[in-house]
């Protein structure tokens, strides 16, 4: 966060980014219903979240500005995520070695 | 000019402010964090009932509603750029529309759930009950997730409206709209929990 930065004005706004990236959005929201519709067994999941997760990359780079801002912002929102993911992640290690309940 | 002069005496600080709202978007990833877990651990658990209940959730509703969503997040995103090219009256505009995807997406909302609970669908209702297990939970985390995510819908309402006064009132402007990005930043990741909602309730 060096002064140089703190500017607002270091970004030019623009209508013309923004209303790009919207149409990639709309583009991968027809993607995943598409590919919903396809059986692909264990990666049927796999891909409804893949693509959801380059949506959420394109409104946080794009819309929230991640891109544009300091990299101080980029590294909260990868060190929240990553305690996000451990989160998510660790209780599978006991469910997935349990008997049903 | 005279806002110069003024905000010498005026402590800002936009950096802060923008942190300070990012550090609460995290205590919301949260949040909706923790009911995530439930979700995949619930599906872990019961992947065929997840599958067939997921079927009977209206997707043309869903689709509708993801699209209006990302709509709202672009018009946001617009304002603030004529905000800077101190095109006011349109930036006030925008952002109204913006508002108003908010009410069409509650109003779709409001149908898909009364249609729900017409055909006896909702949570503890005797129908409810008579489910199995899995189908039980997937609905009760259909309705509590998608609940707490119309919340916050109102609340990104309330929010923007704000913005939207302090812009009429010129106390936000063209050198001065960090109180509008923040707003902006919330109701963006309103968007981003629903980009995750939609396919892990209607798609999977």
């Amino acid at each position: 966060m060096n002064s140089s930065h703190e500017n607002e004005h270091h970004h030019k706004p623009s209508f013309v980014t923004p209303v790009v990236i919207w149409v990639i959005l709309l583009a991968l929201t027809a993607a995943t219903i598409l590919v919903a519709r396809v059986d692909l067994g264990m990666f049927h999941f796999a891909a409804a979240f893949i693509i959801a997760s380059i949506k959420a990359y394109l409104v946080m780079a794009y819309f929230m500005h991640l891109k544009y801002d300091s990299m101080m912002y980029t590294w909260m929102v990868i060190i929240a995520l990553g305690m996000l993911a451990i989160f998510v992640i660790l209780p599978y290690f006991d469910v997935a070695y349990r008997g049903s309940v | 000019m005279s806002d110069t002069a003024a905000h010498a005496h005026v402590h800002r600080d936009d950096e802060g402010a923008k942190i300070g709202m990012w550090l609460f978007l995290f205590t919301e990833i949260l949040l909706f964090g923790g009911m995530f877990v439930l979700y995949g651990l619930y599906r872990w658990q019961f992947p065929e009932a997840f599958l067939q209940a997921s079927h009977k959730l209206d997707l043309t509703m869903g689709t509708i509603n993801t699209v209006v969503l990302l709509a709202s997040s672009l018009t946001v995103v617009l304002a603030i750029s004529a905000l800077q090219m101190k095109k006011t009256g349109l930036a006030k505009l925008l952002l109204a529309i913006t508002i108003l995807f908010a009410a069409v997406f509650l109003v779709n909302k409001y149908f898909e759930w009364s249609h729900k609970f017409d055909v006896g669908l909702y949570l503890g209702s005797e129908k409810m009950m008579g489910l199995d297990k899995g189908t039980q939970l997937f609905y009760g985390l259909y309705y509590m997730m998608t609940g707490l995510h119309a919340v916050h819908i109102v609340f990104g309402m309330i929010v923007l409206g704000w913005a939207l006064a302090l812009i009429h009132s010129g106390n936000i402007h063209s050198t001065y709209y960090s109180k509008l990005e923040n707003a902006g930043l919330y109701w963006h990741l309103v968007d981003v929990i629903w980009i995750f909602l939609f396919p892990f309730f209607y798609l999977i």
